[in-house]
């Protein structure tokens, strides 16, 4: 299991490796010149020259990048050309509140999702069933960005149970992790309920049913528990897209997550905030890929051997 | 999988609702301040937060007319020599007077080309800068600058400090509290200041990023004021709150079109004059903007001094076409366009919803105008290098007259000015020259006088119309006024009634 | 597997709801009441009227009628950048599983990479440097859509490698290339059927996602995404202009879910 794991781990550095410097030879060809955008027309050609001097944008391209893997080396991530402080510290001011968002939507699509389809896959085709389904296509269909205020509108202004916007509380968690969530618990819900389906036709299911367990048990126990891969793979990949800062969402809650920071970044040329995302997203999945893998492993032995 | 739940409950005990505190206005904001430094700040957001934590030598009353802040007085004592005498009694947040040597200080930093700083330009060309005594200031200029004092409203930092953006420390009516960056930004008052201490205890500039929402917590009290972009749309919306009032008050922005001269068909004055013909502006401003801008003629707000209405130009598709006949560029008659021209936006709504008006306007006078909207970085890039035929954006708050010559003078093209058009007229650079220098305030007007007469003949811009500033205020709150600059100064004497607060 | 197996109400009414779009996109011109780019702007936002059903959008414009042009557009966007899609990441995928070894570690890395690449940058930058267009739109949203069905195609790949058809071609000599264009890929196309019919309804939610960065369609051409999010500032004043294209997506989404639902119960079996 240990040299799985450790194989595993090496191969994440490429991937992240390989994302990070895509990233930076793109990001740097993109037409645009931060040092403009920063200091706006008005400077004159030599305050240009001489700030990108001091950010070292005026180095060979090939120069900036070795320069940039250096930093990473020693931990230091730069300094943002926009807010000329330190970018780590950004990112890490940002993390907390994507880091919450991101787990609440799961917990909530999770919690919502399984449960859900271990009760439609049990009740296959009687009304439950049917109308999670039916739920589950319009979770799917909603775009967050109409969802979000709606939600709003009902929860926040009409009835008054919960803040506007903001993140501010246990109670402005609730709608932005709703909406986040909305898409992810119905792909949840229909996932498990077909692999639950799919493992409670084999034989040591009907060999339970036949001990005389209640039909949910049998469900829950065994079907639930052999079924739960394809689950676990789909909540890997979500849980990656969601730690990577759910753009929309933040910016129509006022969440101060690090998804508006990429948007905000990439418009100002800001390079090294750029990176700097960029290298936490790449992260963020490769993790969530390894845990899914992890889980994968601890499942079903099997797959520990690669051919 | 104990572990989880003990993490859970970590992140989310943290955060328990704060409560807001009293005798403190909330401000809701689009975007976060990006620098709290005077010296560097360039976009709006963060130059109107700098004006109320650091003060100036000058600064510009809500009628937009300058007025004496830290400086007791500003005198010519030579051609291009101005003593600038303080006031004794000004004192940083920190309790610290302020004296002629943090002036000095401050004004070299600007100056030193290793700092960047975009406010380089508006001094001149400064020879010295000396310091005789504790609170006087001489600085030297090396011919005589017409701008200068009206340029001297920069905040003052303290001597010897490095980049604020982090630890701000200024001489203005408030000081920074504390800052969650994305979320919000609070100010409390300055217990130094040196002027009437404000009445309020704070003010909190909290990041909406969406409009809807803003106007939502505003409506249930959770912000006291929000000011522009407010969709001219929602103006009844708003209007009809209990708890709302809107404010309309005439701006400094002005919204242009601007023309690439080097362009085959735009290089021909009555092709611009039948683009011009081709527009109704008031349509526009009645029913799309909702009377929320003036039409205007020129880039110089009706609050400024050396603002001169010039010829109209009136709505008149007839003449359009006619001008464009007169050009060679005959209808075809089959439903196809005389010539087709790419009009270049950002991908900001009310800019693209503008681009397809102006689309439709010149479809009816038979010229195709193909919209491409790019993300900011890459519209302005293009802009700046010429690279574009047509593009509309907005002059935010022209103060000195003498930016025209930025703009229209020959030599300005970028990177150097921005003269993004390439206009080239000998006659008007010397106006804009002369401008420049000359001192005498009746001769300066008569000579930006002429020099928006024939921008306004030539046009290399199409100047469309003066933003009103908008701001929906909480009735609790007392004294606020919008600037015509979309400044934030009033708070320093506003109110806030009311029970709660 | 009889035609008649395939039908259900759930079916029935996906297939009637993408036929109506279809012939929407087909006959936009004729079946619009009015023109939908004609601004009217004294009329701005108006509410839905007996000469305009479904209000007027913030230049006065039809609303119905820019939905009914949309539709060419959203199914446009949706089925070509699939399409697309489809083709390359399976490629990818079947040549991966069967080649095994280097070859698949490199591949995989490959996918793992594009998966992890943040698809807003790509995104932007292609938009950048590219410059808009619908030609490059659908360039973005394919460079990130290709991942899925690639990583589904070697998973079946290396399901099939072990059956006994294919080890019966293998020893009987067949190469890579026979294996994967004559077994691999038609006893995957079930699956590959059932995520096409989510991947549409995913790419079509995109657009709508990306008009919300400004990086949808160009103005004035509607699409059902940027409709949507145009409408967004004024959900309080005129919510007509969110509650019908929102309604006409949703159902599209819908439509293609019902069908790819039945599809791949269909198909398991």
């Amino acid at each position: 299991m240990r040299r799985y794991l450790l194989a595993r781990l090496l191969l994440l550095l490429p991937t992240v490796f390989g994302v990070v410097t895509a990233v930076f030879f793109i990001i740097h060809l993109v037409p645009g010149d931060p040092v403009e955008i920063m200091l706006g027309e008005t400077a004159t050609v030599t305050e240009k020259d001489v700030l990108r001097k001091n950010m070292g944008l005026d180095r060979p391209i090939q120069e900036q990048y070795f320069s940039f893997l250096a930093g990473l080396a020693k931990g230091d991530l730069g300094v943002s050309i926009k807010t000329r402080e330190p970018v780590l510290g950004e990112l890490l001011s940002r993390w907390p509140a994507t880091l919450e968002l991101a787990l609440a939507a799961l917990l909530l699509a999770s919690v919502f999702g399984v449960s859900a389809g271990v009760l439609s896959a049990a009740r296959k085709n009687g009304v439950a069933d049917k109308f999670s389904l039916a739920a589950s296509l319009v979770g799917v269909a909603m775009p967050n960005f109409w969802l979000g205020p709606v939600l709003i509108i009902i929860f926040s202004i009409w009835l008054g149970w919960t803040p506007v916007s903001g993140r501010d509380g246990f109670s402005s968690l609730i709608l932005p992790a709703v909406t986040l969530s909305a898409g992810m618990a119905a792909l949840i819900l229909r996932i498990t309920r077909s692999s639950v389906l799919e493992a409670a036709s084999e034989d040591y299911i009907r060999s339970a049913r036949a001990r005389g367990l209640p039909e949910w048990k049998v469900f829950a126990k065994h079907a639930l528990s052999n079924g739960m891969i394809p689950v676990i793979t789909v909540m890997g990949l979500q849980l990656g897209a969601l730690l990577s800062g759910a753009v929309i969402t933040e910016t129509i809650f006022s969440w101060p997550g690090v998804g508006r920071l990429l948007v905000e970044a990439i418009e100002s040329r800001d390079y090294p905030l750029v990176q700097a995302c960029v290298l936490n997203i790449a992260l963020c999945y490769v993790v969530a890929n390894l845990i899914v893998d992890f889980a994968y492993a601890a499942a079903d032995p099997r797959v520990r051997v690669e051919r | 999988m104990r572990v989880l739940p003990i993490f859970l409950v970590l992140i989310f005990s943290a955060c328990s609702q704060t409560p807001v505190p009293k005798n403190t206005i909330v401000i809701g904001m689009e975007t976060d301040v990006v620098s709290l430094d005077p010296r560097y700040a360039t976009d709006a957001v963060s130059t109107n937060v700098c004006r109320l934590v650091y003060a100036g030598l000058m600064r510009r009353d809500e009628k937009m007319e300058l007025r004496p802040w830290l400086a007791q007085s500003v005198a010519l004592t030579g051609a291009a020599t101005y003593e600038i005498k303080l006031k004794t009694n000004a004192m940083f947040q920190d309790g610290r007077p302020l004296t002629s040597a943090d002036v000095r200080f401050t004004i070299n930093s600007i100056l030193d080309e290793r700092n960047g700083s975009p406010l380089r330009n508006g001094l001149g060309d400064v020879l010295s800068v000396d310091t005789p005594d504790t609170f006087t200031v001489v600085v030297k200029l090396k011919e005589p600058y017409a701008p200068f004092v009206g340029n001297l409203t920069f905040g003052i930092v303290p001597e010897g400090s490095g980049d604020l953006s982090g630890k701000p420390v200024g001489a203005g009516p408030f000081r920074v509290a504390s800052r969650q960056r994305g979320a919000e930004l609070a100010l409390v008052r300055n217990d130094y200041y040196f002027e009437k201490m404000p009445a309020l205890s704070g003010v909190i500039f909290k990041i909406v990023p969406e409009e809807t929402v803003r106007l939502l917590e505003l409506s249930k009290g959770n912000l006291h004021i929000v000011t522009s972009p407010i969709m001219p749309a929602m103006l009844p919306w708003l209007e009809s709150r209990k708890n709302i009032r809107v404010e309309r008050k005439p701006g400094t922005n002005v919204s242009y079109i601007g023309f690439n001269l080097n362009d085959q068909y735009l290089k021909n004055l009555r092709v611009r004059r039948a683009i011009a013909h081709a527009i109704d502006r008031d349509a526009i401003i009645k029913h799309f903007l909702k009377d929320t801008a003036v039409k205007t003629t020129t880039l110089i707000a009706p609050a400024n001094e050396f603002h001169m209405e010039e010829i109209p130009v009136e709505y008149d598709p007839e003449k359009s076409k006619r001008l464009l006949d007169e050009a060679g560029y005959r209808d075809p008659g089959d439903g196809r366009p005389r010539f087709k021209l790419v009009f270049k936006t950002s991908k900001n709504p009310e800019r693209r919803k503008m681009a397809e008006i102006f689309s439709e306007y010149l479809r009816s006078v038979g010229i195709g105008l193909d919209i491409k909207s790019y993300e900011w970085g890459t519209f302005f890039s293009d802009v700046k290098s010429g690279n574009f035929q047509l593009y509309s954006l907005t002059w935010v708050g022209m103060a000195d007259p003498d930016a025209l010559r930025f703009i229209f003078h020959s030599k300005y093209a970028p990177p150097k000015g921005l003269n993004r058009g390439r206009y080239e007229n000998v006659e008007l650079d010397k106006l804009l020259d002369d401008g420049k220098t000359e001192t005498d305030i009746v001769k300066r007007k008569r000579l930006y006088n002429q020099a928006q007469r024939t921008l306004s003949e030539e046009l290399p811009f199409i100047n469309l119309w003066t933003q009103v500033n908008l701001a929906a205020v909480d009735r609790r709150v007392k004294g606020f006024v919008i600037y015509p600059d979309e400044g934030f100064d009033s708070l320093a004497t506003a109110e806030l009634s009311g029970l709660e607060e | 597997m009889t035609f008649k197996k395939i039908i259900s109400p759930g079916f029935l009414l996906g297939v009637l709801i993408l036929a109506a779009t279809v012939c929407a996109a087909f006959m936009a011109e004729t079946i619009s009441p009015h023109d939908p780019y004609k601004q009217e702007l004294i009329f701005g936002l108006e509410s839905p009227t007996a000469a305009h059903p479904m209000g007027r959008d913030l230049l006065g414009r039809d609303v119905l009628s820019r939905l009914v042009h949309g539709s060419r557009i959203s199914l446009t966007i949706g089925f070509a950048v699939v399409g697309i899609s489809l083709i390359i990441g399976t490629v990818v995928g079947a040549a991966s599983g069967a080649f095994g070894g280097w070859a698949d570690m490199v591949m995989t890395r490959v996918v793992d990479m594009a998966q992890a690449f943040p698809g807003l940058l790509l995104a932007i930058a292609i938009m950048a440097v590219l410059g808009p267009g619908f030609g490059n739109l659908l360039f973005a949203l394919c460079l990130t859509g290709w991942t899925g069905f690639a990583r589904l195609m070697r998973g079946q790949t290396l399901a099939l490698r072990e059956r006994e058809f294919v080890t019966a071609a293998i020893s009987a000599g067949a190469g890579k290339g026979r294996l994967i264009f004559y077994h691999y890929l038609p006893n995957s196309l079930g699956p590959l059927i059932v995520e096409a019919a989510f991947a549409i309804a995913s790419v079509i939610l995109s657009e709508a996602g990306l008009s919300f960065l400004g990086l949808g369609v160009q103005p004035p051409e509607p699409s059902w995404g940027s409709m949507l999010n145009e409408g967004r500032p004024f959900l309080l004043v005129a919510p007509h202009l969110t509650i019908f294209p929102g309604l006409c997506l949703m159902a599209l989404v819908l439509a293609v879910n019902l069908v790819g639902d039945r599809l791949r119960d269909v198909l398991n079996r």
